[in-house]
């Protein structure tokens, strides 16, 4: 069930009806029955991995828990590991694997027939895996009890909001928050639903017509077009992707609050980032934070020296390309990124090491930084966009000097797609940087400015809705 | 007493509630106030104030502006304007899949009047019957019925409906001299018959924001109601000449009245569409008497102009995807498909169901219908064209005396022209 089609309004109505009239724990049962309901929309026959998940940890949490032995407590959570990432691993990375093998010994001369098996991947199991492994971790570092009630676990692992894209919520986030009763409230409700409305603004207008108009003719076939379109397109493409999943993670966030739950933010202006670091800092924080705590600081972080703080970046990294995507673009754009990290570690390093390092430039000081990082922030997403390397490779040749001479005619509304994107992150810089302009806005210009994005949304909403992006991760 | 007051003094009412929350929200309360006034003023002062052709530039979707003019001026790429009947095929026309011959036919060769094989069958109707761009002429279901003895033309035009193909046949097409002609009755037969202007029929029909002519039910009999002036579809963005026009004559004008009130705004339109939705079922509960009596008495007006000619009438019906594999709620409700084919075969109408055929066949339904789910694909075709063809044969078989070998001019007709 996609969040920006008329099922889904019709669906969270329901809830809200039912949802807001049960006591406490009616509440939390309801709400995990719901969120059954709501992956069960896309194939029921993969709810029971949900299921197998939340079992095994649930179970594995208390093992854990309960058991004095280090070693039991150790073997304990490698199992609960190796059963998660056994059942993501074989259905999102078996045929890549296996064909990654198949075509390495094909390289070097040994001849395997393999036809790939016909896996479905089951939509959101890279984001639910991961909450559920968080739980056992968290459990197993002392960071949390365990819950007691079965129910509540098995509702905070498939949370409807957030089960099939994000934001990934770690359970000492959310299960305390289950274990209370939720009373409507209107001013929740007020922020959960402004909150939707921005985000649906942006999936379902910005994302998708940046989509139809700029970025899909172009990926089709890079070479067709001039330098100049491509540019555009991949600028396009940064911000639908951009619009997509922001768009996605506040209607999510906006969902979860209106039904009395606060769920981390995943985005804060991304674009306004003037160094690596600070871009994964703000974009798609849950999973950074996610393999910061999990991978980097799993595997030493920068406790082991500069060589080993480098390797672990690129280990990390490497991880989240691969967690992104079955392919190889998504490991190379990993990688890529794993470069530009440990090069701006090093010369961070260097410029401390001089005196130089300034952690708060003034504004003229950032503009060279912030043109470096979005450069290559844009370039990286050539590998992310590209269904194979030798289209990411046209692409790439195509920026630097194509032979084709087409363009693009987007009509009016791509324009207004960037305007929109633009505002939003001005708006982010005034509000981080420049407190004192916070002005607060009329409720009566607030209330029109809801009005028109509503009956704008009716107009401009297209007829097609293309699925998330991050849906297939 | 005093403790009952109290009582009721801290358990507000729904009102009050809804109140305080409102109070407490005051941006959607705000919201939701702006767009029902806005809604309400759409329904109620805008009619009255905006004139009819800013609404009709509205209710047209993108490029029916353009579509018009070359529909005008005669520059559309598939069809071309008719006086009588409101447009037929572009002769002379090859764009990929699709061919015309010099007179419109969907042929690679010109067909003359004079039959050059022994029976010549002709197909009347629209774009399903005709292939339109889905198929290659060899696919088309006329093409596969064709051999040695038979001829076979194939004349469907995109959209028409029964009052076209009648006035086509009674006008210019029974000089072809056919012995047969097949006659599509397409999965909605009667709306077309009640409508002037395609665009009010179907909205999104911005391809073809065409004018055809229609035939009234008056006393029971059929009247005639010709083409509009070409001026009134001319100014159409100018002024509301041709609204005016339409509200009498056109019965699918109250969908343009309703579009002015509720089409424009998201509430009243999402209402609307349920309406319309809710108006649909009662169509399949409850059928469509008038068009369906127009349709009948169109059907035995060209049935007795047909063999006036010395032709005989074969009627084809051709359902879509949703006719022939209906979801389950629509298995519940009466198989008003069935029941318009048993009403018109008890009138005398020698008619083939596809459905039947295509059921029968035991193919996947997907498989038989193009993306659209209207038009047939080369398979669905053959299925229809097959079982179309031992039909024939039956007919024409038996009325034709073999005196010779080889040349055509040796069959000698028994069907007197």
């Amino acid at each position: 069930m996609n969040f920006a089609t008329i099922k889904y309004l019709v669906f969270i109505l329901v809830i809200f009806s039912i949802y807001w009239r049960l006591g406490r724990k009616k509440q939390n049962l309801f709400l995990l029955l719901s969120s059954y309901f709501f992956y069960a929309n896309w194939d029921w026959r993969f709810l029971s991995l949900i299921i197998i998940s939340t079992v095994t940890d649930y179970v594995s949490g208390w093992l854990i828990y309960n058991s004095n032995s280090p070693q039991r407590r150790k073997l304990t959570l490698i199992l609960s590991l190796i059963i998660n990432l056994g059942i993501l691993g074989y259905f999102k990375y078996f045929n890549f694997f296996a064909g990654s093998l198949v075509a390495l010994a094909d390289t070097i001369g040994w001849d395997i027939s393999w036809t790939a098996a016909k896996i479905i991947l089951p939509v959101g199991i890279s984001f639910y895996t991961f909450q559920s492994i968080s739980y056992t971790v968290d459990i197993y570092r002392g960071q949390l009890k365990p819950t007691r009630s079965f129910i509540d676990f098995a509702a905070f692992v498939s949370f409807f909001p957030q089960l099939v894209a994000g934001p990934i919520v770690r359970a000492k986030e959310f299960v305390f928050q289950l274990k209370e009763k939720r009373h409507f409230s209107a001013e929740n409700f007020q922020t959960g639903l402004t909150r939707f409305m921005l985000g649906f603004f942006k999936k379902a207008f910005v994302a998708d017509t940046l989509a139809v108009y700029l970025v899909d003719p172009a990926f089709a076939d890079p070479t067709a077009y001039s330098s100049g379109t491509l540019w555009f397109s991949l600028v396009g493409w940064t911000v639908q992707i951009y619009a997509d999943f922001s768009g996605y993670s506040s209607m999510a966030i906006g969902s979860a609050k209106m039904l009395g739950f606060d769920i981390p933010e995943n985005f804060r202006f991304p674009y306004l980032s003037w160094n690596i670091s600070q871009y994964w800092r703000r974009w798609h924080m849950t999973m950074s934070r996610f393999f910061r705590d999990y991978v980097y600081i799993g595997l030493g972080g920068n406790r082991r020296g500069m060589a080993r703080s480098l390797l672990n970046i690129c280990i990390t990294t490497f991880v989240s390309g691969l967690w992104h995507g079955a392919g190889w673009t998504f490991v190379m754009w990993g990688w890529l990124h794993g470069i530009y990290i440990a090069v701006f570690q090093i010369w961070r390093m260097w410029r401390k090491k001089l005196g130089k390092w300034n952690k708060s430039p003034s504004f003229p000081g950032i503009i060279p930084g912030w043109i470096i990082t979005q450069l290559a922030i844009c370039v990286s997403r050539i590998l992310f966009r590209s269904p194979d390397f030798s289209t990411a490779w046209d692409y790439t040749k195509g920026l630097l000097g194509s032979d084709g001479s087409a363009g693009i005619d987007v009509p009016f509304l791509v324009w207004i797609c960037f305007a929109s994107i633009i505002f939003d992150h001005i708006a982010g810089w005034l509000k981080e940087y420049r407190p004192e302009f916070k002005t607060r806005v009329p409720v009566y210009a607030a209330a029109a400015f809801y009005a028109v994005m509503f009956v704008f949304l009716y107009y401009a909403y297209p007829h097609d809705i293309h699925p998330y992006i991050y849906f297939q991760f | 007493m005093k403790d009952n007051e109290t009582t009721e003094e801290k358990k507000p009412g729904r009102l009050r509630r809804l109140i305080n929350n409102l109070r407490k929200a005051p941006v959607v309360a705000g919201a939701v106030m702006i767009i029902i006034a806005a809604e309400l003023i759409m329904i109620f002062v805008a009619p009255m104030v905006i004139p009819d052709e800013v609404y009709m530039r509205l209710y047209l979707t993108d490029f029916a502006e353009e579509n018009t003019i070359e529909y005008l001026h005669d520059t559309d790429k598939y069809n071309i304007r008719d006086t009588l009947v409101g447009w037929q095929n572009r002769p002379g026309c090859v764009y990929d899949k699709w061919h015309t011959d010099r007179n419109g036919a969907r042929a690679t060769h010109e067909y003359t009047m004079t039959p050059e094989k022994a029976n010549r069958v002709m197909f009347l109707g629209s774009s399903i019957i005709n292939g339109g761009p889905f198929v290659y002429i060899d696919e088309t279901i006329s093409a596969i019925v064709e051999d040695s003895m038979t001829e076979s033309i194939n004349f469907g035009v995109m959209r028409y409906s029964m009052d076209q193909v009648y006035l086509r046949y009674t006008n210019d097409l029974h000089e072809y001299n056919p012995d047969i002609i097949i006659v599509e009755i397409n999965a909605a037969p009667c709306a077309g018959l009640r409508n002037q202007y395609i665009p009010f029929r179907d909205r999104f029909a911005a391809d073809m924001p065409y004018l055809k002519p229609r035939y009234m039910l008056n006393g029971g009999e059929l009247e005639f109601v010709a083409l509009p002036p070409r001026g009134l579809l001319d100014s159409i963005f100018c002024n509301s000449g041709l609204v005016n026009w339409l509200e009498e004559r056109d019965c699918f004008y109250s969908e343009f009245e309703s579009f002015k009130r509720f089409g424009l705004m998201p509430i009243s339109s999402t209402a609307w569409k349920v309406f319309n939705r809710a108006g649909n079922l009662r169509r399949i509960l409850a059928g469509d008497p008038e068009g369906e009596r127009i349709l009948e008495l169109l059907m035995h007006r060209l049935v007795e102009e047909a063999s006036r000619h010395g032709a005989s009438v074969i009627f084809l019906s051709l359902p879509d995807l949703t006719l022939t594999a209906p979801e389950r709620w629509r298995k519940m409700l009466p198989d008003r498909y069935l029941i318009r084919l048993d009403q018109l075969r008890s009138n005398g109408f020698d008619i083939i169901d596809a459905r039947e055929i295509f059921r029968k066949s035991g193919h996947h339904p997907r498989r038989l219908f193009v993306h659209d789910n209207r038009h047939l694909t080369p398979l669905g075709n053959r299925l229809v064209a097959e079982e179309l063809k031992s039909h024939l044969d039956k007919l024409l078989r038996e009325d034709i005396i073999y005196t010779g070998s080889g040349a055509d001019s040796s069959l000698t007709r028994k069907i007197p022209r």
